[in-house]
């Protein structure tokens, strides 16, 4: 509920904002990549492969961070096969780390934020270690953006 | 063997061209529907049907004994057998097939009034998921024997089950109970052509058997005598083949044969889950490493 009062802001900034468009928003060592239209707000990936992407849809049907998390979460371990690793309430929002099916040098994270409008996910995913070793980056980022 | 060898050709030929005597004209039986009423279809349908239901005999196909120049035929409303006296060189079929070609009108939809009168062999088989398929086996063997059945072959995830053609439909029918029908299919095949041509190529086959022994009774020496029995025993030999055929057909035709595949389902708990947000199934490594 905390996150759906302190994230006015997300409504504003998923509204025709830009995200990993210019090399000065992504994260250090990372550079913007060619999104080619789709449901990409930005997307950007480092020199060793791994890729930070933002997407944003409608809060529709309108549910609590709780609830999305639960069902994101649910969707990728019990429908999909990925194992959470890791989950970290952040300020803005929640970090979940996964490990991917049938791939284990594949790593994947997920930062999921909601307000009553919109929900904002920032993934990356790429070789274990260095998705790992990206994690602070991730981090700063959604602090610094969301 | 030169006498002897004038007298068996015309043997040979009988016993050789078996097959093509089963449409000889002269021929004056007809394998009637005596028996198969009850055999393949149960006592209450032919009942309902209006037939007279008699008592199963040894061999449920032995056709109808008849003079010579007559055709036996059972009328299904009259509940009797009738003798239609047939001019040389008529078909045997024809008189059975006319009466068989109108349905009585309280047949049931699917199932004819010639049917009635025919040989068929009825197979199904039935995919199910089953939360325990090990452990139905032994209530699907049960179930078998219930029916006057049995269990044939078990070889996982088949099992395969043989019960009396007149309670197929309520086999199939309890079977399917068992768990959730992935598939479905029942097949009959009409043997009747092929079991009396077995019939008659056998008669004919036992014909010429005791006409041979007869010729070794009368042969002269010994190069005959071997001709003979070497002959006979060829005959002997197809005469077996034939009875054996004859009874893997009546096996057939009494038992219907139904397989069951036993699919295991998922337990509830390990399902996959779904939810109707196609944004969520989107997420994922996969699409975001797809450049």
């Amino acid at each position: 509920m905390r996150n759906l009062v302190a994230l006015p802001f997300l409504l504003a900034a998923c509204g025709g904002a830009s995200y990993l468009r210019e090399p000065g928003d992504c994260p250090p060592g990372y550079v913007p990549l060619e999104t080619a239209g789709g449901e990409w707000l930005g997307r950007a990936i480092s020199s060793a492969g791994v890729v930070l992407a933002v997407r944003a849809r409608e809060n529709r049907p309108q549910g609590t961070p709780a609830f999305w998390s639960e069902v994101v979460e649910k969707d990728l371990t019990e429908g999909r096969g990925y194992a959470r690793r890791s989950s970290k309430e952040l300020p803005r929002g929640r970090l979940m780390v996964f490990s991917v099916p049938q791939d284990k040098a594949t790593r994947y994270a997920l930062f999921l934020a909601v307000d009553p409008e919109r929900i904002v996910t920032v993934e990356m995913a790429g070789p274990l270690a260095d998705v790992e070793k990206d994690l602070p980056l991730l981090e700063g980022y959604v602090a610094r953006r969301f | 063997m030169g006498r002897l060898g004038v007298l068996l050709l015309p043997l040979l030929a009988a016993c050789g061209f078996a097959a093509a005597k089963a449409h000889a004209p002269e021929a004056t039986t007809v394998e009637a529907p005596r028996d198969i009423m009850g055999v393949l279809h149960g006592e209450n349908f032919a009942r309902s049907m209006g037939a007279r239901v008699v008592p199963l005999t040894a061999d449920p196909f032995a056709p109808v004994a008849a003079r010579e120049g007559e055709v036996k035929v059972y009328d299904l409303r009259e509940q009797t057998f009738h003798t239609n006296v047939t001019a040389p060189g008529a078909s045997v079929a024809e008189p059975a097939s006319k009466t068989a070609s109108a349905p009585p009108p309280e047949a049931p939809p699917g199932r004819t009034h010639v049917q009635e009168e025919r040989a068929v062999i009825y197979t199904g088989s039935l995919a199910l998921q089953v939360p325990d398929p090990e452990g139905l086996e032994v209530e699907v063997g049960g179930m078998a024997k219930q029916f006057g059945g049995w269990v044939s072959k078990i070889e996982r995830p088949r099992i395969v089950v043989r019960v009396p053609a007149a309670r197929f439909d309520e086999a199939m029918k309890a079977f399917s109970a068992l768990g959730q029908i992935l598939d479905r299919k029942i097949s009959g095949q009409d043997v009747t052509d092929q079991y009396r041509d077995l019939r008659i190529r056998l008669e004919n086959a036992e014909k010429v058997r005791v006409r041979l022994a007869a010729l070794l009774e009368q042969a002269k020496n010994v190069q005959d005598a071997l001709a003979v029995e070497k002959e006979l025993g060829r005959v002997t030999e197809e005469i077996e083949r034939l009875k054996g055929q004859i009874a893997a057909m009546q096996d057939q035709v009494a038992f219907s044969t139904i397989t069951l595949e036993l699919r295991r389902s998922l337990p509830i708990s390990v399902r996959h889950r779904r939810f109707p947000f196609p944004w969520v199934h989107r997420l994922g490594a996969e699409q975001l490493l797809r450049f």
